[in-house]
């Protein structure tokens, strides 16, 4: 059993290096790059699993495969959109490790991260800007109407 | 917690036990990346920037300019907000502090900010926050 922890913890490691190479070459979405390798790596762990022609332990394997992508996973999601770390980051640049608080909210708030949300609403169509604004579109609306029905049965208000 | 709590409570039945280190470590494997799954979710669900921004224009039922939508980002509270709320995690969590009307980094702050930039830099987002 321990073999098939090993082998879930290479195939983590596997992935880690290529997601480290494709987000570099690659001008797809970062979020998708990660997602769609972690499952790719794993089917081909699997076959090299069932490749070697010993007696397979998914359960172990998966579980230690799916445990350590889902820690990357969760720090990648961190590192790409938390805009706590990312004025961390930038005030760790910033001369004596200070920036006006009034700059922070222009910087961060309504010009850089606000236009490119908006952005990523306008590109896969959620989105759309008329002459009198933006607005949904049909299947924005449909996402917009099951998100908000998956904060209900969450209990959750209000998002941001 | 509960979630936990259950496991290791189930984990006390001799008909529930554990037969080796591996299978345990496999059951806590499995628990955990549900536990990881279910927090993603309520994360995104709960402070999602884009999805506010979606259900901010599904909740206007009318077109909205750019400022309109920023101003009744949250239920009016405007996108502000957020440097508001998320400024406040970072104080209280003392990562940074108030100077005057500056924001400072703290020392614990300064070192999670520079490994940031590093994780970055290793991944090659050119993108973030």
């Amino acid at each position: 059993m321990s073999g098939a922890f090993l082998l879930g913890a290479a195939g983590a490691l596997v992935w880690l290096a290529a997601i480290i190479v494709l987000l570099r070459v690659s001008k797809r979405s970062p979020a998708l790059i990660v997602v769609l390798s972690a499952a790719l790596v794993y089917l081909a762990v699997l076959v090299v699993a069932l490749a070697a022609g010993q007696p397979l332990a998914f359960w172990p394997l998966s579980a230690a495969y799916g445990f350590l992508t889902l820690c990357v996973l969760m720090a990648f999601g961190a590192l790409y959109k938390s805009v706590s770390l990312r004025m961390l980051g930038d005030l760790s640049k910033a001369a004596g490790w200070a920036l006006p608080e009034q700059e922070l909210l222009a910087r961060y708030i309504e010009e850089d991260s606000f236009g490119r949300r908006v952005a990523i609403l306008l590109k896969p169509g959620h989105a759309e800007r008329t002459a009198e604004g933006l607005t949904l579109s049909r299947k924005g609306h449909r996402i917009a109407a099951a998100i908000s029905r998956l904060q209900q049965a969450f209990a959750i208000r209000a998002s941001g | 917690m509960i979630v936990v709590a259950l496991w290791v409570i189930a984990l006390c039945f001799s008909a529930l036990r554990a037969s080796s280190a591996a299978e345990l470590a496999t059951s806590f494997m499995i628990l955990a990346s549900a536990l990881i799954i279910y927090l993603e979710i309520w994360a995104l669900l709960s402070r999602g920037y884009t999805l506010g921004l979606l259900l901010t224009l599904f909740r206007g039922k009318a077109p909205m300019s750019d400022a309109q939508l920023a101003a009744s980002y949250r239920q009016g509270e405007g996108v502000g907000w957020i440097m508001r709320h998320r400024l406040g995690g970072l104080l209280s969590a003392r990562l940074v502090r108030r100077q005057g009307d500056c924001v400072v980094l703290t020392g614990a702050g300064a070192l999670i900010g520079i490994l940031y930039r590093a994780a970055v830099a290793t991944l090659g987002l050119k993108v973030t926050g």
